[in-house]
């Protein structure tokens, strides 16, 4: 233990979910916080200001979702959010209320650990390097001149698939809800419009496989069904 | 086939006929010795008006047409026997003439106008018993506990009021899947198939009679008619027979009159009677179809309320299932997230773990497997109960050994609660299952432990209940009751309801809300009972009762 890993403020119910979790930070450097409820969370919250929140929704006391409402309105802090499957629509909410990563119990170490490498990574740089260029696998967007290349092979986008891959390398291995893309891209008049999204990024893909003969840059956009899109480095196979 | 048809048309007609000949025979006969008595002994010029009352009598008894021939015959009669020169046809002044007319004109007159009274009567008191009929069968329906019910009546009563041999209804979506649900003769369903006459209805009404007209080769109309302003006819039909129900043409005519409500056919009302009797009268015709009409729409009915139901059971069903989908998504996957981060956390190459940490790690997986465990027992528990494939194997059973061993078992899940256990030493032995004893005590002291509260204190306690009346057996009661916040005393009766959570979750809560509603399952499934009120301890006591064994009588 040299230097003080990230502080992170774990939210968890469950005793032995959260022991589990937190021996697992401990371990990896991580200062680790906890509480069992939305009262010891917001709590511990102001008092150790983490780098990063891992917040279980289903809380006894108060909603996490309130928790994260109160976490957004005072800081950026990354937040992923913990929940169980069969609840899209909680963490579509707790997205669109400004967290920034959801995962889903029981998750794996691996995949918790991937979340918490690109939330960080985030919080800590702009994702754009200094050129003015985002960068996934092959796929290079350079934001200055407004160009798209795949390796070397330069590829005609429409504006519309310029912008929705400028959003998605932008949050590259975070989750980007269809909601958000819809308002950023067409805006906020066609957030209900899902199916423009499911055409516009299936032709998106079309494109970047055509210009990569591995087929490597078609896969950079993972879906995250019933949520949206997230832009993954095509080696790093998503967890089982 | 419609020669024979015909032949059964007319079949009656020449015994009616001659009966009417002889009827109007006899009365003018005996008139004309009335008129003779009058002429010779009562000095009567002209006695021809007491052949009227003969006329009158035929037409009331039969129609106008007997009336006008008994009338012709009268006045023939009379020019015999009475007009000079008697005993020839011949009449000898222009006067005699004349009032031999006049006395025709007068009969053709009168019989005609007692013949449409008896017709008005005859059609009024049809009118009256159609009504009567009518009226009958819908109160059948409307009654009847059950459409099936109700056409069973209705088919007893057209049997008696048409004169058929047999009445019954079939219901299915064509002839040959029709399935009889009533039926006034106890045999076959379908006789042999014999003439078969289906009655058309023509919504379309045509000026003039419908009658025959139109029926094209092998098809003939029996009958025609109108109907509430629709006309119908009987029209023969070769249908689609059911296997094996061909063959020899039996001695019956089959009548069917199709049961349709908008536009679907639903089924068919059935008569048959001798095929030597005339075709239905329009009145059995219309009876026919009223009941059809009728039936029709009281089983449309019925359809759609079973249809509502349904799917109303459906849904609830559906309810359930997702209710159940929900929590075992969210309570068998908290469990699982523990184990699998804890193993994954051995396996984690970043990580060097000391043999201490390996152990507690290793120790939380075995813990949270085990609560997995106690999860899919109370989920297959609770199939068990609801699909009454619960059958337990009662015995004697010690209840301190029990809450010994079970309080062993969850030691590690117990680590920071403190349990008094509180179990006499005389208590009797109880009558249970004991692996489902154990099932019901480990769900109870999971639950109280869960909503233990800061204070963390729990508590077994078991009691004989000493019965009021000797002649009831001696029963045992045992609660386990907790320190925690309680439950709102209006919730405490949906407590053993399957996935009941309570209003709130409360701290520590956890569980699918199915825990209690096992303990009620098996409990019951064992002749005991279950209750919950508040604890002296503060929280929730639950009291369950199980009947004793009879003590083991040492010699």
């Amino acid at each position: 233990m040299s230097a003080p890993g990230p502080a992170v403020l774990l939210v968890e119910d469950d005793d032995a979910a959260r022991a589990a979790v937190a021996t697992n930070l401990v371990a990896r450097g991580y200062r680790v916080f906890q509480a069992i409820d939305g009262r010891e969370a917001l709590r511990l919250w102001e008092s150790s200001r983490p780098d990063l929140v891992l917040l279980d929704l289903g809380l006894p006391d108060i909603d996490g979702m309130a928790v994260l409402v109160r976490i957004r309105r005072e800081a950026t802090t990354p937040v992923i959010v913990l929940s169980a499957r069969g609840q899209e629509k909680d963490r579509v909410d707790a997205l669109d209320a400004g967290a920034d990563d959801y995962l889903t119990k029981p998750y794996g170490l691996a995949e918790l650990h991937s979340r918490v490498g690109a939330v960080l990574r985030r919080a800590v740089g702009p994702a754009a390097d200094q050129a003015g260029a985002l960068r996934v696998g092959p796929v290079t967007l350079d934001i200055v001149r407004r160009a798209v290349r795949v390796g070397d092979v330069p590829i005609e986008l429409t504006p519309r698939e310029y912008e929705l891959l400028k959003v998605l390398l932008a949050h590259a291995g975070r989750v980007v809800t269809s909601g958000r893309l819809l308002r950023a891209v067409w805006g906020s008049a066609y957030t209900e419009e899902g199916h423009y999204l499911h055409v516009y990024v299936s032709r998106l893909r079309r494109k970047l496989a055509a210009a990569d003969p591995t087929g490597a840059a078609g896969r950079i956009i993972a879906n995250e069904p019933g949520v949206g899109y997230r832009v993954v480095e095509p080696d790093a196979a998503p967890e089982p | 086939m419609t020669r024979s048809m015909s032949a059964v048309v007319h079949l009656d007609g020449p015994r009616r006929l001659a009966l009417a000949a002889v009827l109007v025979a006899a009365l003018i006969a005996g008139s004309t010795l009335a008129v003779a008595a009058l002429e010779t002994w009562g000095g009567l010029q002209d006695a021809s008006s007491a052949y009227i009352p003969a006329i009158v009598v035929v037409a009331a008894a039969l129609g106008t047409i007997p009336a006008v021939a008994a009338s012709i015959l009268a006045f023939i009669a009379y020019d015999f026997f009475f007009v000079q020169p008697t005993l020839t046809l011949t009449v000898a002044t222009p006067t005699e003439w004349l009032s031999l007319l006049l006395f025709l004109l007068v009969a053709v007159v009168v019989g005609r106008l007692t013949a449409l009274l008896a017709d008005r009567e005859r059609e009024a008191s049809q009118r009256a018993r159609e009504a009567r009929v009518l009226f009958a069968i819908s109160q059948d329906l409307a009654t009847a506990p059950t459409v099936t019910d109700a056409i069973r009546l209705v088919t007893e009563r057209l049997r008696g009021e048409t004169r058929m041999t047999r009445v019954w209804c079939g219901l299915g979506p064509t002839v040959l899947d029709e399935r009889t649900v009533a039926d006034t003769s106890r045999g076959d369903a379908r006789p042999p198939l014999s003439p078969r006459f289906v009655l058309e209805r023509e919504p379309t009404a045509v000026d003039g009679t419908l009658a025959g007209a139109g029926a094209g080769a092998g098809a003939g109309a029996a009958g025609a008619g109108l109907a509430a302003g629709s006309r119908f006819a009987w029209v023969r039909v070769r249908e689609p027979l059911p296997p094996g129900r061909g063959g020899a043409e039996g001695s019956e005519a089959v009548f069917r009159v199709p049961l349709v409500s908008a536009g679907v056919a639903l089924g068919s009302f059935w008569a048959s009677r001798p095929r030597t009797l005339a075709p239905p009268t329009d009145e059995t015709t219309r009876f026919l179809l009223a009941a059809a009409d009728q039936i029709a729409g009281a089983v449309e009915r019925d359809r759609l309320a079973t249809d509502a139901t349904e799917a109303e059971v459906a849904r609830q069903s559906d309810t359930l299932k997702s209710a159940l989908l929900d929590s075992v998504s969210h309570d068998l996957r908290t469990p699982l997230a523990a184990i699998r981060v804890a193993a994954g956390h051995l396996a984690d190459p970043q990580v060097d773990v000391p043999p201490v940490a390996t152990r507690e790690s290793a120790r939380s997986i075995e813990r949270e497997a085990a609560r997995l465990d106690r999860l899919v027992a109370n989920v297959l528990d609770l199939s068990r109960i609801e699909g009454g494939a619960l059958h337990p194997a009662v015995e004697p059973y010690d209840l301190a050994d029990l809450a010994e061993q079970v309080v062993d078992r969850l030691a590690p899940m117990l680590a920071r609660d403190s349990v008094r256990v509180e179990v006499p030493a005389d208590l009797p032995p109880v009558l249970v299952d004991p692996i489902l004893a154990d099932q019901i005590l480990t769900n109870l002291l999971e639950n109280a432990v869960a909503h233990a509260g800061p204070d963390r204190v729990v508590r077994v306690v078991a009691a004989t209940m000493a019965p009021a009346d000797q002649r009831v057996p001696t029963r045992v009661e045992l609660v386990v009751e907790d320190s925690g916040p309680g439950v709102p005393p209006r919730e405490i009766d949906h407590l053993f309801e399957k996935f009941y959570r309570g209003s709130a979750r409360r701290p520590g809560g956890r569980g699918m809300g199915i825990g209690l509603a096992v303990v009620r399952g098996l409990v019951e499934a064992m002749g005991g009972s279950v209750a919950a009120r508040r604890s002296s301890l503060g929280g929730l006591a639950v009291s369950v009762v199980l009947p004793a064994a009879d003590e083991p009588v040492d010699a």
